[in-house]
């Protein structure tokens, strides 16, 4: 059954390319107003996963409910920015976004109002009048995130939002992106860019070859993949003596974090006062996975967390 | 409904308004009729008169006389236009008038020509004369050639100054043939005019006997020329529409902006709309084209060649051929990522789209006859070669037999697009090496 608070509600769906399962009997609730990152290497599924929730392609297998209807029929309800970005090189930028809008089921005017304030939103206004192939990458970049969310979507869809845009770009973007969810909007985005999924995103769902791996809130994700290291700097000449519970990681580089591996019967924090206890220390801090460590551990290492 | 208007309004404006669009189907075109009058009114060649003495060598009475009658300025010789010429025939006429006025145009004046009889001693001095202007020229009819029995008719030698005009070259040898045979006639106690009378083609009116029992005259100009540019403006109008539906599809592929319209409708919307743009854009051409086809016709008062039956089947056969190219070009642009790749599959398409010009021969001969009784069926053929045969059938096709065609046509037409639909939606995503017919046909069965 598909959950009601859900604006995406993916179930049992499989998609083949000839030969290919792209992806296998997936699961995936999407919550309403979630900022969800679509992570995976490449060739993983997301781009296909990301289609199928748009209507491009159908899965094979299995249903797709988004915004509490089929996608094809949800089309104006959601903003979509394709990994595959293009523009119409001839066409005027006005025209353009004129032409995404009434597609999306706006009114000229709306269309050309939404579009205007938009491209001031994103410090662009001066593009209107343009021809899209007198732009440049990350302002034609731009112009397609706006044809993404000139009709106030109530889902938006970002397959790799920042790819190509400098890093003064990509903080602009990623404002805009905070600051639309903090509107109540549902945002789904792809990408490689694992710290822009970590700072942005509150949710994350990876995928590999096909299948899912992860699907949870980014703070149970860490509390499920803490690896119960605490990383000791000591005092200059100081050592160590041994801590009950623990083991010593083995060394890495001179300078490195001494990693004190807890053992599972035994509560972190008693074992960091013990450290403090023990010897002069300059740190001492609990280890937090980051979805780098995450991602590799699951791709590299095997599926189970 | 309304985003299939969006796209059809984007696809229409975008290449209807554009100056390539202006200049190719409007500009074109009216320059080439405006340069056509233009050079008919004014860059008429201007062609020297014959000026001077013309030696005859050893000319003899008889051929002075045929030479001096067809070298003599014709004099004006209207054919006055019959009140009971009907349309085709009005044109008809018109049209061999204007070949017959064209021809006089082009002949020198020889109002201020002489002829001059010389024995062939003096022909070296004459071609002195020539050389210096003082002759025109010099003809020698070599002996024995005004003997009716002469060997391959005879020979003449023209001597002409090297920058003697071809006009003059033409006329003279045009004179020279037919003033031996003239001659030739006379000599034989014949007279040229008279001959010339008795074989004097008649004209004659084809009437066909309908099977029941009605008359129908026809003229060759109904007969071969009308359905020839008829089904010809048909095929460069369905064409020239498919090529821009094929280009605007490759474009989008090109530049990725497939996607964000496929965010936006579904891939049978956005082709529906695509083929309806550009039949908006077919349709502006056509119409152009017609605009200038009646206004001919109606400053011929030929208006009538044509009945509206023929025009509805015309238009129905249109929309159908247009519909056809649409689902070959929507499903070609489609699958291939760039133009050149489109080059590769393009070639075997247009040998097939080739075919119905390839049959106007055959059946403008005999519109009943079974090349084009089965070409009338066999898609995509089969709409050019049914206007090809209504236009060219001296009697009515059998409507049972029309109905068939259009209904089988209509059947096709909308096969076709299915399958093109299918291609489309999952071509348009597909990047890479295109895909091969077997392929193609596994995309028709994807789901």
């Amino acid at each position: 059954m598909p959950d009601p608070a859900a604006t995406i509600s993916i179930q049992g769906v499989t998609k083949r390319f000839g030969e290919i399962t792209a992806v296998r009997d997936l699961d995936l609730t999407v919550p309403q107003g979630s900022l969800i990152g679509f992570l995976g290497p490449n060739g993983a599924g997301k781009s296909t996963t990301i289609r199928m929730i748009m209507s491009i392609i159908y899965a094979d297998e299995g249903r797709i409910e988004v915004l509490d209807r089929s996608a094809l029929d949800a089309k104006d309800r959601i903003g979509y920015l394709p990994e595959e970005r293009g523009l119409y090189r001839r066409m005027r930028v006005r025209a353009f976004l004129r032409y995404i809008g009434r597609l999306k089921g706006m009114s000229r005017a709306a269309a050309d109002a939404s579009a205007a304030s938009w491209l001031e939103r994103l410090e662009l206004p001066e593009a209107l009048p343009r021809r899209c192939e007198e732009l440049s990458k990350g302002q034609q970049q731009k112009v397609q995130f706006v044809a993404a969310v000139l009709h106030e979507p109530d889902l938006i869809v970002l397959d790799e939002p920042f790819s190509g845009l400098d890093p003064v770009n990509a903080a602009l973007l990623s404002r805009v992106i905070r600051e639309l969810h903090d509107e109540g909007r549902t945002i789904v985005f792809s990408t490689h860019i694992l710290h822009q999924a970590e700072q942005l995103c509150d949710r994350i769902f990876l995928i590999d070859r096909g299948v899912k791996l992860l699907d949870d809130d980014i703070d149970d994700i860490r509390a499920r993949f803490r690896e119960r290291i605490i990383n000791v700097e000591l005092a200059a000449d100081a050592t160590l003596p041994p801590i009950p519970g623990t083991r010593v990681g083995e060394p890495k580089e001179n300078g490195d974090p001494l990693e004190l591996h807890v053992d599972d019967d035994v509560d972190e924090q008693s074992v960091m006062r013990s450290v403090i206890e023990a010897a002069p220390v300059r740190s001492v801090s609990l280890r937090e996975p980051s979805l780098d460590d995450i991602f590799t551990r699951l791709v590299t290492g095997g599926h189970a967390p | 409904m309304s985003r299939l208007l969006t796209v059809a309004g984007r696809e229409f404006r975008h290449t209807v308004l554009t100056k390539a669009f202006f200049i190719g189907s409007v500009v074109v075109p009216v320059v080439i009729v405006l340069v056509s009058i233009g050079a008919e009114m004014f860059l008429k060649p201007n062609i020297p008169p014959m000026k001077g003495p013309l030696a005859v060598i050893d000319g003899g009475p008889s051929l002075m006389v045929a030479l001096e009658e067809n070298l003599s300025p014709p004099s004006p010789k209207t054919t006055p236009a019959s009140s009971s010429q009907r349309p085709e025939e009005a044109l008809e006429a018109a049209v061999v008038e204007a070949s017959k006025q064209a021809e006089a145009e082009k002949r020198p004046d020889t109002s201020q020509l002489t002829l001059e009889t010389r024995p062939a001693s003096e022909l070296d001095a004459i071609k002195e004369g020539i050389r210096d202007g003082s002759w025109v020229g010099a003809i020698e009819v070599a002996g024995g050639s005004l003997d009716p029995e002469a060997p391959q008719g005879g020979s003449a030698i023209i001597w002409l100054a090297p920058e003697a005009a071809t006009s003059h070259v033409d006329l003279l040898t045009k004179s020279t043939r037919q003033a031996v045979v003239d001659a030739r006639l006379r000599g034989m106690g014949m007279s040229p005019e008279m001959i010339r009378a008795a074989v004097d083609r008649p004209s004659i009116e084809t009437i066909r006997i309908g099977s029941e029992g009605g008359e129908q005259s026809e003229s060759k100009l109904t007969r071969y020329l009308v359905p020839i540019a008829f089904m010809g403006l048909m095929w460069i109008v369905v064409v020239t529409g498919g090529n821009y539906l094929l280009m605007s599809t490759i474009e989008e592929k090109s530049t990725r902006v497939i996607e964000v319209l496929l965010s936006a409708t579904s891939p049978t919307g956005l082709l529906a709309g695509k083929i309806l743009g550009f039949a908006g854009v077919s349709v502006v051409m056509l119409a152009m084209y017609l605009i200038v086809a009646v206004v001919m016709m109606v400053l011929f008062a030929a208006l009538d060649i044509v009945s509206i039956g023929d025009v509805v089947l015309g238009g129905s056969f249109f929309i159908i051929a247009y519909l056809m190219m649409a689902a070959i070009m929507a499903g070609i642009g489609s699958a291939v990522s760039d133009i050149t790749e489109a080059q590769s599959l393009m070639g075997p398409a247009m040998l097939v789209l080739m075919l119905p010009l390839l049959l106007i021969p055959v059946v403008t001969e005999d519109p009943n006859g079974t090349v084009a009784v089965v070409a009338s069926f066999i898609p995509p053929l089969s709409p050019y070669v049914m206007v090809l045969r209504i236009a060219a059938a001296p009697e009515p096709l059998p409507l049972l037999e029309v109905l068939l065609a259009l209904a089988w046509a209509i059947v096709c037409a909308g096969g076709m697009i299915w399958a093109a639909g299918r291609i489309f939606r999952v071509g348009v995503l597909m990047q890479g090496k295109p895909p091969s017919p077997l392929e193609l046909l596994r995309w028709v069965r994807y789901r």
